[in-house]
């Protein structure tokens, strides 16, 4: 498989003169082509930090980012990369600039120089893709927050990026604004192919994942998938992340079964209510 | 327990006669007792930040009346003055309205405008600050040098240190993590265990509702759709989908196994409640 973001050794510390306050610790990661990562972490563990170096937002104080092959420290590759991997941030407030949703979507093709009727159809293309061709002509401030947010990952898609990082893009957003953006980024990653990373805390969103990579203090204390990473409870709870409940009460009940879904724990407990 | 909050047919729209006239709460008629914890839940765009904005008369009804203690609080500007003191209102990310150059003066500024003496303020701000958890020593940093949670804690200090009688928080977990989280509520509960101040807290996380509160308002739609104790709430796990709010997972878990035909109570939404039940369940069936 091909790996599209690779860190060596990726260490970050935000002050100088702290040299010891390290955010990221020689993080060393593949990220193969296709694949759906969510990274999750407490406030302040350094996932965020983690996620600004995929694009070159920030650059590592000792270590290396590749994303696509190219160095971010070269700023002569900024441009490809950020071509490459787009970014959507928690609050869909501070993502939009222009006053007519297409227009919006418009914004990241025309500085890119993407010629107009190219740029037509690209627009109209993603916003079918997140499901707001009927509001293109809206003004974003008067749609909802999870409206407002697949109006954020349109603008960023229009760019045709292979890579989109996530950071919190629900965080913000009630349980139906959280589902509409969940499965239009799950809809991305299988229909497009796009490799997405995810930072979140949300539990759900995480077992959704095909890799989870948890991240504590700056370091990384586990990668695998959600059944692998699910099944040390303990330890999660222990740096301030919790499991999902469908995970949590085949625990309490001492079953070693992990659950991801609602029907596969019930499937779990029906053996166990018959001994 | 005494009536403290009264809506009595209460609606309020937005931009009336404008071509973007919207009424955001319809017709509410809510009571609130002395020492309640009530969690108001519903999605975006159901009315729960314009009800609780009418708690303490920072809007008017368009129709209908909001009594404290009895008292009609939109009478003048002094009862609206006194519902502002009687009732402290914590919005969404208040974090951002930080602005003193001291955690202290920061805190100190809502008693301060209440005109009580320098020594009751003085008072105040420290039992506020060790009623959320903030030491001596943070007292005298800058707000701005404080970490999201810390910010956020000193800002409802800000509220508490008015010692409101009703205490409305707007989505006070928003954007933190499920340690970040729990902190904020165990620092809720424990304030409400202490001094039995009315606590009114506005969420969209059934779990944090089911968890904190001895009632729930779910608000859809511009108006209540259920009314009552998270048992009685979650019972009607059909209509609560239907209202885009979610029931926690394990609740949703009893409901399947209901569906396959176990014998299993749905208005379970703990953990606790959930392993209680299907050990039970189990040595009947084994």
């Amino acid at each position: 498989m091909e790996k599209v973001i690779r860190t060596e050794k990726l260490t970050f510390t935000y002050s100088a003169e702290e040299a010891r306050s390290f955010a990221l610790r020689k993080v060393s990661l593949d990220i193969e082509k296709g694949t759906f990562v969510a990274v999750l972490g407490h406030n302040g563990s350094g996932k965020s930090t983690f996620a600004k170096h995929l694009n070159g937002i920030l650059l590592p104080s000792e270590g290396k980012v590749y994303s696509f092959g190219f160095d971010t420290s070269d700023p002569e590759n900024l441009i490809n990369i950020r071509r490459n991997v787009g970014m959507v941030f928690q609050n869909p407030d501070n993502q939009l600039v222009a006053t007519v949703v297409e227009e919006d979507v418009a914004f990241a093709p025309e500085n890119m120089g993407v010629p107009s009727d190219e740029i037509r159809s690209r627009v109209d293309d993603v916003l079918k893709t997140v499901g707001m061709e009927k509001f293109k002509k809206h003004a974003p401030h008067m749609l909802s927050g999870g409206q407002k947010q697949r109006i954020a990952i349109a603008g960023i898609l229009a760019m045709e990026p292979n890579v989109l990082v996530m950071d919190e893009p629900t965080a913000m957003l009630d349980p139906v604004g959280r589902k509409e953006v969940m499965a239009t980024i799950h809809r991305l990653n299988k229909e497009k192919g796009i490799t997405v990373i995810l930072i979140t805390h949300h539990m759900d969103e995480a077992a959704q994942a095909d890799r989870i990579v948890v991240i504590n203090a700056g370091q990384v204390t586990h990668d695998g998938t959600p059944r692998e990473v699910f099944a040390h409870r303990k330890e999660l709870l222990d740096i301030g992340l919790a499991v999902p409940q469908t995970v949590e009460i085949l625990d309490e009940l001492g079953l070693k079964d992990v659950a991801l879904s609602v029907d596969e724990c019930c499937d779990i407990l029906e053996k166990y209510l018959k001994g | 327990m005494g009536e403290i909050l009264k809506l009595e047919n209460v609606s309020y729209t937005y931009g009336a006669g404008t071509p973007f006239e919207k009424t955001a709460v319809k017709d509410i008629n809510l009571t609130f007792n002395s020492g309640d914890f009530v969690a108001i839940i519903g999605h975006t765009g159901s009315g729960k930040s314009t009800l609780v904005q009418h708690f303490n008369a920072l809007l008017p009804p368009t129709s209908g009346t909001v009594y404290i203690n009895g008292e009609d609080i939109n009478q003048s500007a002094a009862t609206r003055r006194a519902a502002r003191f009687a009732c402290g209102l914590v919005f969404q990310y208040p974090e951002y309205q930080l602005f003193e150059e001291t955690v202290f003066l920061d805190i100190a500024y809502g008693p301060k405008n209440m005109g009580l003496s320098e020594i009751e303020v003085k008072r105040r701000v420290l039992a506020a600050a060790e009623a959320v958890g903030i030491d001596a020593l943070t007292l005298e940093k800058s707000p701005f040098d404080l970490s999201g949670g810390q910010k956020r804690r000193v800002a409802i200090a800000g509220i508490i240190a008015m010692e409101p009688e009703i205490l409305v928080l707007d989505e006070p977990m928003a954007g933190l993590d499920p340690k970040g989280r729990d902190e904020i509520l165990d620092m809720i509960k424990n304030y409400h265990d202490k001094h039995k101040t009315t606590i009114i807290l506005v969420t969209h996380s059934m779990e944090d509702a089911a968890r904190m509160a001895n009632r729930i308002v779910v608000m859809c739609d511009s108006s209540v759709l259920l009314d009552g104790t998270p048992g009685e709430i979650f019972a009607r796990h059909d209509l609560l989908t239907k209202s885009g709010l979610d029931v926690p997972q394990i609740t949703s878990v009893l409901i399947e196994l209901k569906n396959r035909g176990y014998d299993v109570d749905t208005s379970v939404y703990t953990i606790e409640g959930a392993k209680e039940q299907l050990m039970k369940l189990r040595g009947k069936l084994c």
